[in-house]
């Protein structure tokens, strides 16, 4: 089963099965397959990023001068977790990247505010809200003792007492927190959702990475942050709410960065980005981009998927949720994690794609064509994870073909589990995902060089570029 | 292993009803009490034995969060078989019963036999739903009841198996059709002499091993 685990990227050949449909006919297939190979041993995984090599990216201000450069490298070798909790306050939000040291400080400073000022009002908003069972919301039902306050619970020296040293930042901190009471006042909520989310809530903080130290244990202080965290998100984000799977993702925060507050705002931060997948349109939306990737990149794979009952792809929903979290150990499953968020791959090539269509939107309009805007699925959304999930499907194709149906398909992907090499896997996906720009560049390309009159040259471009398109807005 | 019949069955209730402690029970005979909560489908099985057959139970285990609903309906469709799961210790999960019904007999065939299940019966002093309450519901729809124990698994395999008996039964009555898989039935290897699918005679190891 885990055949690839000890192998190198580099002497990796295993993707060439895909040409195993070649004898299909799917010569398409076997295009993309040649590419993937070729991709495969070009490409290579780094040692993660250091706390030194994190220091270099700062000027003298403490300004962060190269992102890009940043992105790269979180995402050919993830973060040494030395210095993980300095970097994913920039990953995910915390600190603006252009942020200077000294904008940090009393960045953080509001962020304790505001933090504590959103806590309290939801608290308050239940208190006078007359519900007999207002104080059971307020606290945790598991909560059997009074102990169970989370205030403070895990903030380090607090920026805010930082600040108040002096008496110019003293009135500094009167005003802030004005600020962030009025901030707090002006949040959206809605009362019978919010106690709704309260009671899921309550139902999972208590199975929450139960087996990690960090959660172990009736009564755990950290439960309680998980819980107050999870609520004043819900509160405040009442078109989202709280939806299951939130948890895994909070709680892998919190043990990080290993402070409420900041764990709150990257956690905040990393939702309202992806908030569509937690809701039911969006999880139906993501399946559908899975499908379309999948079907361009293996086909023969998806029909089969098709024939077996399963081409809706929910036996992958798990891994897109949670980040494929429930995959791997804890420390690859952290830094799959902060590698798909370096989301390097796509903002490059998202660069490059869009220079391109910039670029041939100028020809034609110079050339007299009109214009007209087409509702298409943008390269731009298929995001790095999804190339992951075909990956690890691909990777595994010749287990997936010889399952018989829905449940024997369920029961491989279950067994796949903890067992993925995540370097592996990476090297891989990578290769997909450049192969498959690739081929979506080649397909433009074939059609340019044919020698023929200029208008007809970018008529036909424009013909392909469509058909390109219309695939890709193809739902099954 | 070779079955005479495979029965599909779904699992369906409110979020912590204990959805995944019952079928960790009847599959695995043990109780997890802290068990990750389960994100969109997951997937157990059994063999079972009625009058004399074996009988595969293929079931399915869905999440509990209404918004993964769009993702689990699905699975409705080919099930021959639910159990409509409730905590007798909150009341909540009890009155969201008729949403549940509901939203199963809207996207599953007619004839799915539905069984509704009342459980955590160990946290007796904490129980907010009388037995009585679980039998009059059942009588009103059409169903057939029994209260559980995931814990202790008390009547976890009569749930399972009482479910079963009565889709044994309706396929001796004539009312399933068990020719047709969207019904949740299939017939085993050696009843049906080829599969569309499969090289021909690995099915039954296939379908008992699974495929990797």
């Amino acid at each position: 089963m885990a055949d690839g685990l000890t192998r190198r990227c580099s002497y990796d050949n295993s993707f060439e099965y895909v040409d195993f449909t070649d004898a299909s006919g799917f010569s398409n297939q076997s295009r993309i397959g040649r590419l993937i190979s070729e991709e495969i041993s070009s490409n290579s995984r780094s040692q993660p990023l250091t706390r030194k090599d994190f220091n270099n990216f700062f000027d003298t201000d403490g300004r962060l001068v190269d992102e890009h450069l940043l992105r790269k490298t979180i995402f050919k070798g993830g973060v040494d977790p030395e210095v993980r909790p300095d970097v994913w306050r920039f990953l995910y939000g915390l600190y603006p990247l252009t942020s200077t040291k000294r904008e940090r400080q009393l960045l953080l400073a509001e962020s304790y505010l505001k933090y504590e000022a959103l806590k309290q009002r939801w608290k308050s908003i239940l208190a006078q809200s007359g519900d007999p069972e207002a104080e059971s919301l307020i606290h945790a039902r598991w909560s059997e003792s009074e102990g169970g306050g989370s205030n403070d619970v895990v903030q380090r020296v607090s920026p805010v007492s930082a600040l108040a040293q002096t008496s110019e930042g003293k009135q500094q901190l009167e005003f802030m927190k004005i600020q962030a009471e009025v901030y707090a006042g002006r949040q959206e909520y809605d009362l019978n959702d919010l106690k709704g989310s309260i009671r899921v809530i309550d139902k999972d903080v208590p199975r929450t990475d139960k087996e990690l130290d960090y959660f172990k244990g009736e009564n755990n202080p950290m439960m309680f942050v998980l819980r107050d965290i999870l609520v004043t998100f819900a509160a405040f984000h009442p078109k989202v709410g709280y939806a299951q799977g939130m948890n895994d993702i909070l709680s892998r925060m919190m043990i990080v960065l290993d402070s409420e507050v900041e764990a709150f705002w990257c956690f905040t931060w990393y939702i309202e980005e992806i908030q569509l997948d937690f809701i039911a349109e969006g999880m139906v939306r993501k399946l559908s981009l899975l499908r379309q990737l999948l079907e361009k990149l293996d086909p023969d794979l998806y029909n089969y998927l098709g024939i077996c009952g399963v081409d809706d792809l929910t036996f992958c929903h798990r891994w897109l949720i949670l980040g494929f979290k429930r995959e791997f150990g804890f420390e690859d499953g952290v830094k799959l994690f902060e590698i798909l968020s370096s989301h390097y791959l796509e903002l490059h090539s998202l660069e490059a794609e869009t220079q391109k269509r910039l670029q041939r939107r100028k020809n034609f309009e110079q050339e007299g064509g009109h214009l007209r805007s087409v509702d298409d699925v943008s390269d731009q959304e298929y995001t790095f994870d999804l190339f992951v999930a075909v990956s690890i499907m691909m990777d595994h194709r010749d287990k997936m073909f010889r399952c018989t149906d829905a449940a024997t398909v369920f029961q491989c992907i279950a067994r796949l589990s903890m067992n993925i090499d995540v370097n592996d896997i990476l090297c891989k996906s990578e290769a997909v995902f450049l192969s498959y720009c690739r081929k979506s560049v080649h397909d433009c390309f074939q059609v340019i060089e044919r020698p023929s009159s200029a208008k007809e040259v970018l008529k036909r471009g424009m013909v392909v570029e469509m058909q390109v398109m219309g695939k890709s807005t193809k739902t099954s | 292993m070779s079955y005479a019949y495979l029965f599909k069955y779904i699992i369906i209730g409110d979020t912590g009803v204990g959805k995944s402690c019952l079928l960790l029970q009847f599959t695995d005979k043990r109780f997890q009490p802290v068990h990750d909560l389960t994100i969109g489908v997951e997937f157990g099985a059994r063999m079972i034995t009625i009058d004399g057959k074996q009988i595969k139970l293929q079931i399915w285990d869905t999440a509990g969060q209404e918004s993964f609903r769009s993702i689990t309906r699905s699975y409705y469709r080919g099930a021959a078989g639910a159990l409509l799961v409730y905590d007798i210790t909150r009341r909540d999960t009890f009155t969201h019963l008729t949403t549940w019904l509901e939203d199963a007999r809207q996207h599953s065939n007619s004839n799915m036999v539905i069984m509704l299940i009342g459980n955590k019966t160990d946290l007796e002093s904490r129980r907010d739903v009388k037995k009585e309450e679980g039998e009059a519901f059942a009588r009103e729809h059409g169903l057939i009841f029994m209260e559980t124990s995931a814990k202790t698994a008390a009547n976890v395999e009569e749930a399972f198996i009482n479910t079963a008996k009565e889709i044994y039964e309706k396929i001796q009555e004539g009312v399933f059709d068990i020719n047709n898989e969207a019904n949740g039935i299939k017939i085993g290897p050696q009843h049906s002499p080829s599969s569309p699918h499969a090289p021909s005679g690995s099915l039954g190891q296939q379908a008992g091993g699974g495929c990797c």
